[in-house]
């Protein structure tokens, strides 16, 4: 039977088809998944991307054609990675991955996901301070801040973090009605901040856009112009930036809902929307304000005021409270997972703290182009488990859906083949200063690889394996 | 009235388009498109309520959105 999930407050009971494959009575077209995704996708942090390329010296030229490649990447692997597992097996990435590791292991899995979720949304809550704060003239923290800069600073996140949190184990799906609402209207404002942006920097030609872009790298850079990112670091950026979700898998759950694999085309409309559209325009506003006000500080909050006033306000505040929203709670609900007998609304809460206290220390909004490489290179391999299992682990004689098969509760295979990429990833990262999103990719590649040698090499009559033990 | 409020909330949402380009092409003031987005702003958000999004969500899985 679908499981049936029912809010806590009074909207109807809905099928979540959390563990069994979704039905075709319930299956989608096309046409629902642009919508959703050109919608979702133009969320709080996009704000702060989009002005952090600039920051990093990225050329103009690296910005449009970079993001256009890894942004169409991005919708390949949606398209021909993520969907046509979905729309077979229509299952959720949970219980995709327990049939594969085991339910103990998707457990670990789901913490590491739930601690990462709480520290994107303690940066969606900065972004959203910096807007609230303006009606008080607070005082912003610099782009080079790792601490708060004021009791005000503290006073504002906390106050934006309990209200967010509060919501989020109350009323979630009155927000989540909210964001409906409030998706397209984003849209629309982040397109205009670009235009009126590009108004403001007073530019009518390419070679002129070009200029005043490489004098706010300059100004921002105290009179150098030098770049930590080039054409190769755009284009893994755009692409990896969310590959929990496409090559992680995670949007299994979203596409087991697809009548046809070709609807993972419309992911899409968030990649050009999103990630190509709001992150320019934001860029663009950062050049608008260092050219305007000589100040190079990426605070959505008074970059979005400059261009298009108290909507611009609305918008971030908006835009970080719908998408901090879902992911605390998505947080809550892992953390729930990792402590049975707990109740959601308390795990909800707990979540609310960490990513309020986390949204204190600006550095984690500023430092978010890392982050976000950190994100994918952690939660990203487990995807290719699922791929290596469904394509090629009969090929090799090893039982698909294994941990299932035999009922395991911790599959060592997975274990090893997520921890060993991953911890040497994070020994570069963190030991060697490597740029996270170089990591994303190999250590996917590596992980199904490892998983299906390890899979082989232990691979033993299932005869021999009692029910209910690790293997 | 749900239709009233939809055929007023696009033609916000169709305002809210408007205003910059108008600003780009110098048909009005900075200051003239900020009050127009915002009054565009809170009749969206007025009547949009009427009439999108009255089911729960579908999907409650997944991963947050970047």
């Amino acid at each position: 039977m679908p499981q049936k999930y029912k809010p806590i407050d009074d909207s109807p009971v809905i099928e979540e088809f959390e563990s069994t494959p979704v039905p075709e009575r319930a299956q989608k077209g096309a046409k629902a998944f642009w919508g959703m995704y050109a919608g979702e996708h133009a969320a709080g942090t996009e704000f702060m991307i989009g002005p952090l390329f600039l920051l990093a010296g990225v050329s103009l030229q690296n910005i449009f054609w970079g993001l256009l490649l890894g942004n169409f990447l991005a919708v390949l692997s949606w398209r021909f990675i993520c969907a046509p597992i979905a729309t077979k097996a229509r299952l959720t990435l949970y219980c995709h991955l327990e049939k594969i590791a085991g339910k103990k292991l998707v457990k670990i899995y789901n913490l590491a996901n739930g601690v990462l979720f709480c520290f994107l949304a303690g940066a969606m809550i900065t972004v959203s301070a910096t807007a609230v704060g303006i009606p008080f003239n607070l005082e912003m923290p610099a782009f080079d801040a790792i601490y708060p800069n004021s009791a005000s600073f503290i006073m504002i996140v906390v106050a934006v973090g309990v209200v967010i949190s509060a919501v989020a184990g109350f009323g979630y799906n009155a927000v989540s009605r909210f964001a409906n609402i409030a998706a397209p209207w984003m849209v629309l404002v982040f397109l205009g901040c670009g235009i009126v942006a590009l108004k403001q920097l007073g530019v009518d030609s390419w070679a002129g856009l070009e200029a005043i872009w490489t004098e706010s790298i300059s100004f921002a850079q105290g009179g150098e112009v030098k770049t930590s990112m080039g054409f190769l670091e755009v284009v893994l950026f755009a692409w990896f930036c969310n590959a929990a979700m496409h090559v992680g898998m995670s949007d299994l759950s979203v596409f087991r809902y697809a009548k046809k694999a070709s609807s993972g085309w419309a992911t899409a409309g968030g990649m050009y929307v999103g990630h190509y559209m709001a992150w320019i325009a934001a860029a663009l506003m950062l050049a608008a304000q260092i050219k305007l006000t000589q100040s190079a500080d990426p605070v959505p909050g008074p970059m979005a005021f400059n261009v298009v006033g108290i909507a611009g306000i609305i918008c971030v505040v908006v835009a970080g409270w719908t998408t901090a929203n879902p992911t605390i709670y998505r947080a809550g609900l892992a953390f729930q997972a990792m402590l049975p007998g707990t109740s959601r609304l308390s795990m909800t809460l707990l979540a609310g703290g960490i990513a309020t206290t986390a949204a204190i220390f600006p550095a984690f909004a500023f430092k978010l182009l890392g982050f976000v490489g950190l994100y994918g290179t952690i939660l990203a391999p487990m995807g290719a488990v699922i791929f290596a299992d469904w394509y090629l682990s009969k090929r090799i004689g090893v039982t698909p859906f294994h941990a299932e098969a035999i009922g395991c509760g911790v599959n060592k295979s997975v274990l090893f083949a997520w921890l060993i990429p991953v911890t040497i990833s994070l020994y570069f990262i963190f030991a060697q200063g490597v740029t996270t999103w170089y990591f994303v990719f190999p250590a996917w590649f590596a992980c199904g690889v490892l998983f299906l040698v390890f899979s082989r090499l232990r691979g033993m009559p299932q005869s021999s394996v009692k029910k209910g033990e690790s293997v | 009235m749900k239709n009233i409020c939809k055929w007023i909330g696009l033609l916000s949402i169709a305002v809210i388009f408007i205003l910059p380009l108008a600003f780009y092409i110098e048909q009005i003031t900075l200051e003239a498109m900020k009050e127009g987005l915002l009054i565009s702003t809170l009749v969206w958000f007025g009547t949009s309520v009427f009439w999108i999004g009255s089911k729960a969500p579908k999907d409650l899985a997944g991963d947050p959105i970047l």
